[in-house]
């Protein structure tokens, strides 16, 4: 079954599961003691002890799981979370993830390192795949750990993410591949984590990204030609705000995204919700986790204004000016979910840092 | 396993693989003491992973923990470190260092699980490479694949580096050509008829053509979004991208925008309400100052054409304004948009 697949992937299930609480939960803290508790010492079993975090106890580390891992322990929000961390090791591990001019290559083996190599790019997992989902999963967890100033880290990885802008406007996985919301997602993001943005053409980026959105379904597809899916709400509304951003707070339309976000939040509240709870894909597709946190954290992007002002400029965001700051689908409040941060669905609190995460991550570096 | 793998024959294979362990060597699950969210696994799935677990403590590669992996992989291809494992028996054991072909049997039978497995193709193309030319069975599998989803992104992929591995490139032009005929609307055809002809050929031999194969499937059908990108696409080319002497390139794609131009106000005129065609013409116009106004007057048109797409259209209007200050008289004579 699906499920079974994601046994090699578990920690998804508590990012998916940790943040949806987070969003609806509306700055309350919903978990108690003794299930974070749990929650940690289930990350602790599925820390590697040659550093990251893998999809499941015994396993070999992997880069999405170890994403997925780290961002939950910000979640969690509790000092108990944080110590578990090994940080050296996840240098360690990322730098063994990382692939630079200089990756040399072994004898031809099937295991070999380099035998996919692309200069500026990481492997997903040792010997396994390269592509802009690696790069953007270590890259944040980087960031987290305050680990992301590394030269051989940070090496190559904008020219990488620049070949992979295709003629569509978008980001493709790979280059020459088709541009896709995920990657595209992923490739401005890590722009955005080094600070080079300038590496892509933001124009023709944010073109082809507006383009998804679709006049009839109103929500976003994730390739041209391609059908609607809610999990887009996130990938391209999150791009959306990231762009604007990167542009220094010009990339809205008097505070409004460029997106309808009207529409996306019609499309998720009246099509998206299933009746036994969660939210879907689209109409008569089933429930599952990975849709309901995603599209929910569209939602809750698609609810507000540009904060750019604030969380940039002026470095103060203050919870009692969200009302201020939200353009609600029929001006109707009750469905209303806490604001996400744009950059790996932080939740956004007092006091503003860097990235608008909370405060306590600084625990961390 | 070189069987279609189906209900009973699976039961065989696991209890095979079982019997190959002695009840000792098992490592269980490692659960905390309430689950947050337990999986309802079934009981030869316990067990093969806790075989598993066991084989990945002691770091075994051996014939059994080779065969172990294909138990693990039939009940979760989305474990990697299975693949890994099997990878590491292949590279390593005398008896299947040459057993190439094998293998690619084996990811042939199995295939039909498989389509939106990355292990699965990583896996393929290191195989695959390995065999060092495109195995025999290659095309067929592939069009496979294509009837189940012809947007398969793992497929395209997988496409495009067997194409620059073997250099394929002519004959998969032909085949490129005849699934966009088949389905004009599929985007990864398009996209993949790019990287075939931008990545191989220079752009001066095949511009012109390229662009009247586009404009024929926009006259077929105006709404086809792929046949407009991949047409702007090859106007507005990434001159990083192109083979070929850069100058001679960037002269040719202004020749192309002028012909784009005309190209783009014929449909206007005869097709209602197209969005393509008008967006278009913004990118031309808004290049230079003597054609700003046109493009704003457009943004405006947009505005009401593609609605949903209104704000976009509206912050586009006020970009170009900016970027051309003397045309702000314009916005004096003015209605309701300013």
């Amino acid at each position: 079954s699906w499920y079974g697949r994601l046994d090699s992937g578990q920690p998804w299930f508590l990012f998916w599961i940790t943040n949806t609480l987070d969003m609806l939960a509306m700055g309350e803290d919903v978990l108690d003691i003794k299930e974070k508790k749990n929650i940690i010492d289930y990350l602790k079993a599925c820390q590697h002890p040659e550093g990251g975090f893998s999809g499941s106890p015994f396993m070999d580390a992997h880069a999405a799981s170890t994403y997925a891992a780290i961002c939950t322990i910000v979640a969690l929000q509790c000092p108990e979370a944080y110590v578990i961390v090994d940080r050296p090791k996840m240098l360690q591990y990322l730098l063994r993830l990382k692939h630079n001019k200089d990756t040399k290559i072994f004898a031809p083996q099937l295991c070999s390192k380099a035998r996919t190599t692309i200069p500026g790019s990481f492997q997903i997992h040792e010997n396994g795949e390269n592509d802009l989902r690696a790069v953007y999963c270590c890259l944040a967890v980087a960031d987290i750990l305050n680990l992301i100033d590394e030269p051989k880290l940070r090496e190559g990885i904008g020219d990488f993410i620049s070949s992979c802008q295709t003629y569509e406007g978008g980001i493709a996985c790979v280059p020459y591949s088709e541009a896709h919301a995920g990657y595209s997602y992923c490739g401005f993001a890590s722009l955005m984590l080094l600070n080079e943005t300038e590496k892509i053409n933001i124009d023709k980026l944010l073109e082809w990204s507006m383009n998804r959105q679709l006049a009839k379904e109103a929500g976003f597809c994730g390739r041209i030609n391609k059908l609607v899916d809610s999990c887009y709400n996130f990938w391209q509304g999150a791009l959306s705000e990231l762009i604007d951003i990167a542009l220094k707070g010009k990339g809205n339309y008097k505070g409004e995204w460029l997106y309808n976000q009207y529409a996306v939040q019609g499309y998720t509240l009246l099509c998206c919700q299933s009746k036994k709870g969660g939210l879907i894909d689209k109409p008569k597709k089933s429930t599952d986790m990975y849709h309901t946190c995603y599209s929910l954290a569209g939602l809750s992007i698609a609810q507000s204004k540009s904060m750019y002002q604030e969380l940039y400029a002026d470095h103060k965001y203050e919870l009692k000016n969200a009302e201020a700051n939200s353009a609600m689908f029929a001006k109707d409040y009750s469905s209303r979910v806490s604001r996400v941060h744009p950059l790996s669905l932080i939740h956004i609190s007092e006091p503003t840092r860097r990235y608008a995460i909370s405060y306590a991550v600084f625990c961390l570096k | 396993y070189q069987r279609r793998v189906h209900g009973d024959y699976q039961e065989i294979m696991i209890k095979e693989v079982e019997g190959e362990w002695a009840p000792t060597e098992r490592l269980a699950q490692f659960e905390p003491e309430a689950p947050i969210a337990p999986i309802d696994y079934s009981e030869k799935f316990k067990t093969i992973m806790d075989i598993f677990r066991y084989a990945l403590k002691i770091d075994e590669v051996s014939l059994r923990a080779y065969r172990l992996t294909a138990a693990v992989i039939f009940l979760n291809s989305g474990n990697y470190t299975a693949w890994y494992v099997r990878r590491k028996c292949l590279d390593s054991l005398p008896e299947l260092k040459d057993k190439v072909k094998e293998e690619i049997e084996y990811l042939d039978i199995i295939a039909h699980d498989m389509a939106k497995v990355y292990q699965y193709w990583h896996h393929r193309r290191l195989i695959v490479q390995k065999f060092g030319s495109l195995p025999p069975n290659e095309y067929a599998l592939l069009e496979k694949f294509h009837e189940e989803d012809d947007k398969n992104y793992h497929m395209w992929t997988y496409r495009m580096w067997m194409t620059e591995q073997f250099h394929l490139w002519d004959a998969e032009y032909k085949r490129v050509t005849a699934k966009i005929e088949e389905n004009p609307k599929n985007n990864s055809a398009w996209s993949y008829r790019y990287f075939l002809q931008f990545h191989h050929t220079e752009y001066i031999k095949i511009g012109s053509a390229e662009i009247d194969f586009a404009k024929s499937y926009i006259l077929k059908d105006p709404n086809n979004e792929s046949a407009w990108v991949y047409y702007k696409g090859i106007v507005y080319f990434s001159p990083s991208k192109c083979v070929g002497d850069k100058a001679a390139n960037a002269s040719l794609a202004e020749k192309f925008k002028a012909e784009g131009e005309l190209f783009c106000l014929k449909i206007r005129s005869s097709v209602t309400d197209n969005r393509f065609c008008r967006s278009f013409l913004v990118d031309i116009y808004k290049e230079k100052k003597e054609t700003a106004k046109s493009a704003i007057d457009i943004c405006i048109e947009l505005i009401e054409v593609d609605k949903i797409r209104k704000n976009y259209w509206l912050w586009m209007k006020d970009k170009i304004l900016l970027s051309f200050p003397e045309k702000q008289q314009y916005e004096k004579s003015q209605h309701q948009y300013y």
